[in-house]
């Protein structure tokens, strides 16, 4: 898949076709990337898939096997960290203890300003710009989770970066300060405007914060676009899953024609389903629907995209119930989530074990060859 | 930089990964390190091997000399002796160090840093003293023998010359290391197993016998190596009140001293090393072990009272700590009255040496200045090679031979450096294949220069086993952090790193300091008359029979060291006074 960045906008980073080995095991598989001047990119994967390798490749930190790595037009592959004008927030932040926090943030500062009212302005200006005025004599130790966040920020800007590499830098916070500082960083990102480059586990994270999101699945990068195209056309099933939830409903049949049937009813609509663009010419193909694109009807409806069905169990999740559902297909029954909201199972008054009609819009559905492991 | 530059040094850098000045910097460093340990520690020991396979004319003969060792019974014996001393003293001192350090650490008595402090009293003091007390206390003189000056009407005479007395002043020289490695066992263990233990029912012995001992078998397994090790090649309590028991570590000495015999002293030298060497590797797997079994969260245990237990243990510790101080007390006295035991009038003629051998008051001032020196040449030595090591990525495989090398000073007894140095810096050139190559480090022979780098090897590996672990607790990515601002790794190391290790780096100084000046081992082969050294000077002095003075010699370097570790003392609370501020809470 092509590296989409916005036009017009010159890519400031090029990752061109990096792979890492450690003894036997390939961490990185012939990985691409791109993020354009100001654009902020998010590598989202779980654990162990590459990604801080890629993050710390580009950081000079770690030495790739093949490929390179290109910054403003100029390869850097073999330039060290201190050469490549790159700041960097760890996952642990690694704020030095014995120094306070305008210390660790004048850090970097030190050899390059000579005059001491200069340097005390700069550190001062930079605690400001995080909201941490006033805190500059205080300890790491003596600070908040999300505190020590700010400060390895505003150390990572101190000397200007033209690229901001961020590392897991939220995991290590309580949810509430996570939310908070989501907003903060990607305000801060917009305001500087420097081009940005996050590793992140936790999905939500991505989405609300990227402009554009690369999935990484065991070395190797298998999608690459807007939050909003990795949440709706999930390139594989893998991202599919790992992004949201998916209910995958096994069994269906791909005709050369390109119609799809489940049981004896072909899945046809305004748009029709989405097909896996690895799809090749598969008959055994496996169908995808999110949660939340599946519809509860009063049962006895049927026809159409309604399918007969029975409620197994009802979870409460606050705004909305989670659903558990046998769908009767055919002769066989598949089983499938629906999240289902309040307000809809008040006024069906839906109950465990009760007859329903489930639909599934061929708008909405995805198309993936062979079957599916759930994940 | 242009792209094709860039591309230029790509095959460099994939030679030496992330080659820059910092890293280039960083890479010579190590090989510097490894070199210095080549020239201190490699070539000097491989000059003594070379030594003990040829003959007095230099020519290679094979293992010659190591067969007539086994086929003289006189110099045969000194090996059963030297076993036979050191399996009783590592079992008498490991089986007291055990039950000490379990009183500290799982029973409810009270005053353990009394306790824990008087058992490593022993560490401040020569081997040698220990022999000389002995002698005050069971020689023919002695306190106990004449049954307290006569007081009593009987007295008990041990028979202390030879091996009684040998392993008698052993255990009091290995005892503090068995209660130091036995107290960290028993310290890491988790809490859950023994609650999972006592939930099923099981009785106190069954719980010591199934949990406890099984949980602290490496920490036994690595303080009876080392107590093996410590007394196998320990050379100051044998010379003292070993007799006619002859041991192998007084037989280098009598080879190389008393009748010049070198290649005999390199060949007994060999013969010392080889099961020294087998006990230090068993030693560091099971210390392996050991911090393998220590689970990532552990529930610590927390004694629970027990008074019948506690009494018990509690008498153990204070009869156990009043014999270490009555034996201080000993010294001291010892130092002091007049002419034991027949004027007990003090007096401290035994500290005016000006009419003795081994060079009084200049000799203890030559050693305060050789332990100074090694404690902060040692200290830096240790901390910057830990760090190189430990905080450098990539270099895999000269950092592999780096710490390598950095562990093997360990295995070496003082006298094996000792020797193997004398053999090394005093040769004016060596011979390669016909050719003549001058030694270089032939100006450092007989200066103080020898004595202090001797010492800085000696106990090299201690410092650096030190230094690796305040190292290994800090977050890996400072290094990158300042790399990543282009702050040069030193700066950081300066500003950061030591700062934040002072607490270890203080410990290694003082560790440095106070081995110095108890040694004598090492220093006994280098010494000259011009740079004599207080604790050479108890053993001459003790050879020519003066022993009140050398009990007074004796204590002066304890004193000094007690002195050095309240310094300490005083200095690290002052350190945690200072850096509260920024300290992790609890």
């Amino acid at each position: 898949m092509p590296a989409q960045a916005p036009p017009g906008a010159e890519s400031y980073l090029k990752v061109e076709n990096v792979t890492k080995r450690y003894g036997k095991v390939v961490a990185l598989g012939d990985v691409s990337l791109s993020a354009a001047a100001g654009e902020f990119v998010c590598i989202l994967g779980p654990s162990g898939c590459g990604k801080t390798t890629v993050l710390r490749i580009i950081a000079g930190l770690e030495e790739q096997d093949a490929g390179r790595v290109v910054l403003a037009g100029k390869d850097v592959s073999g330039l060290p960290v201190s050469r490549r004008n790159v700041g960097i927030v760890f996952q642990s932040y690694a704020l030095f203890p014995n120094l306070t926090a305008a210390q660790n943030v004048g850090y970097g500062l030190r050899s390059r300003i000579r005059a001491k009212g200069a340097l005390h302005d700069r550190v001062k200006e930079l605690l400001r710009l995080v909201g941490l005025t006033g805190f500059g004599d205080a300890y790491p130790a003596r600070m908040s989770g999300g505190q020590q966040q700010r400060v390895a920020l505003a150390r990572a800007m101190a000397l200007s970066p033209k690229l901001l590499l961020l590392d897991e830098p939220l995991s290590a916070l309580d949810a509430k300060v996570r939310v908070m500082l989501r907003g903060e960083i990607r305000a801060l990102q917009r305001r500087l405007n420097v081009t940005t480059v996050m590793v992140t586990h936790d999905q939500e994270e991505a989405l609300t914060m990227a402009d554009r999101i690369l999935v990484m699945h065991q070395g190797r990068v298998v999608q690459n676009g807007s939050p909003r195209d990795i949440y709706d056309r999930p390139a594989t099933p893998f991202v599919a899953s790992f992004i949201g939830s998916m209910n995958f409903i096994a069994g269906a049949k791909r005709l050369p024609d390109g119609t799809v049937f489940l049981s004896d009813r072909s899945i046809r609509g305004g748009d029709g389903p989405r097909m896996d663009s690895g799809l090749g010419d598969a008959e055994q193909v496996t169908l995808a629907i999110r949660p939340e694109d599946v519809t509860v009807n009063r049962s006895g409806l049927t026809g159409g995209d309604l399918w007969p069905a029975k409620t197994r169990f009802l979870e409460f999740r606050g705004g909305f119930f989670r659903v558990g559902v046998t769908l009767f297909v055919g002769g066989g029954e598949r089983e499938l989530l629906a999240d289902v909201s309040a307000e809809t199972v008040r006024r069906l008054d839906l109950r465990q074990d009760m007859g329903l009609s489930v639909g599934l819009s061929p708008d909405r559905m995805h198309v993936y060859a062979g079957e599916v492991e759930p994940a | 930089m242009n792209d094709g530059t860039a591309r230029a040094i790509g095959p460099l850098s994939r030679l030496i990964p992330d080659m820059d000045r910092d890293r280039a910097l960083r890479a010579g460093l190590l090989i510097l390190l490894c070199l210095w340990l080549v020239v201190f520690v490699v070539l000097p020991l491989s000059t003594l091997m070379v030594k003990s396979v040829s003959n007095k004319a230099g020519r290679f003969v094979g293992f010659e000399n190591f067969l007539h060792y086994f086929e003289t019974p006189a110099l045969a014996a000194s090996f059963g002796n030297s076993l036979l001393v050191s399996i009783l003293t590592t079992g008498v001192a490991v089986a007291l160090g055990f039950a000490y350090a379990y009183a500290l650490t799982r029973t409810a008595i009270p005053a353990k840093g009394f306790f824990f402090g008087v058992a490593m009293m022993p560490l401040f003091a020569p081997t040698l003293l220990n022999g000389i007390v002995l002698i005050y206390l069971f020689g023919k003189k002695g306190l106990v023998t004449t049954g307290f000056f006569g007081l009593l009407p009987f007295g008990v005479d041990i028979g202390l010359y030879g091996a009684v007395g040998i392993v008698l002043a052993e255990v009091l020289y290995v005892f503090p290391q068995a209660v130091l490695i036995l107290t960290m066992a028993l310290r890491t263990t988790d809490a859950r197993f023994y609650e999972a233990a006592r939930s099923m029912g099981a009785s106190p012995g069954r719980v010591f016998f199934t949990v406890t001992l099984p949980g602290v078998r490496y920490g036994l397994v690595s303080a009876c190596f080392v107590g093996f090790i410590l007394c196998f090649t320990d050379f100051g309590a044998p010379k003292v009140v070993g007799g006619f028991f002859n041991v192998l570590a007084t037989d280098i000495y009598k080879q190389v001293i008393g009748q010049q015999n070198f290649v005999m002293g390199a060949t007994v030298s060999v013969i010392l090393l080889i099961p020294t060497v087998v006990a230090f590797v068993a030693d560091r797997m099971s210390r392996k072990r050991q911090s393998a079994l220590i689970a990532a969260r552990c529930v610590p245990l927390v004694p629970v009272p027990d008074h019948r237990r506690d009494r018990l243990f509690f008498l153990f510790c204070l009869s156990l700590a009043l014999a270490v101080i009555g034996f201080f007390a000993v010294a001291v006295l010892a130092s002091l009255v007049r002419v034991w035991p027949y004027n007990l009038g003090l007096t401290l003629a035994h500290y005016d040496f000006s009419r003795m051998g081994g060079g009084g008051y200049q000799a203890f001032g030559n050693s305060l200045k050789m332990s100074a020196a090694s404690a902060v040449l040692g200290t830096a030595a240790t901390f910057v090679a830990a760090y190189l090591i430990e905080k450098t990525s990539g270099m895999g495989l000269i950092r592999r031979a780096a710490s390598f090398l950095c562990l093997v000073p360990l295995a070496l007894p003082g006298l094996v450096i000792g020797l193997s140095y004398i053999f090394f810096f005093n040769a004016p050139s060596f011979g390669f294949f016909g050719f003549r190559v001058p030694n270089p480090a032939n100006g450092l022979y007989a200066t103080m220069g020898i004595l202090v780098l001797s010492n800085v090897v000696h106990f090299f590996t201690v410092g650096y086993l030190t230094a690796t672990t305040a190292l290994g607790q800090l977050d890996r990515e400072f290094e990158s952090v300042s790399e990543s601002m282009g702050v040069p790794f030193y700066a950081t190391m300066f500003r950061v790193t030591a700062p934040v290790c002072l607490p270890a780096i203080l410990e290694t100084a003082l560790y440095y300091f106070v081995n110095s000046m108890a040694t004598v081992s090492a220093v006994i082969f280098l010494y000259t008359a011009d740079i004599p050294l207080a604790a050479v000077a108890v053993a001459n002095m003790d050879d020519a029979g003066d022993i009140a003075p050398a009990c007074a010699m004796s204590v002066l370097i304890v004193a000094a060291n007690v002195a050095i570790r309240l310094l300490y003392g005083l200095i690290t609370a002052g350190l945690r006074r200072r850096s509260r501020a920024w300290a992790e809470q609890g």
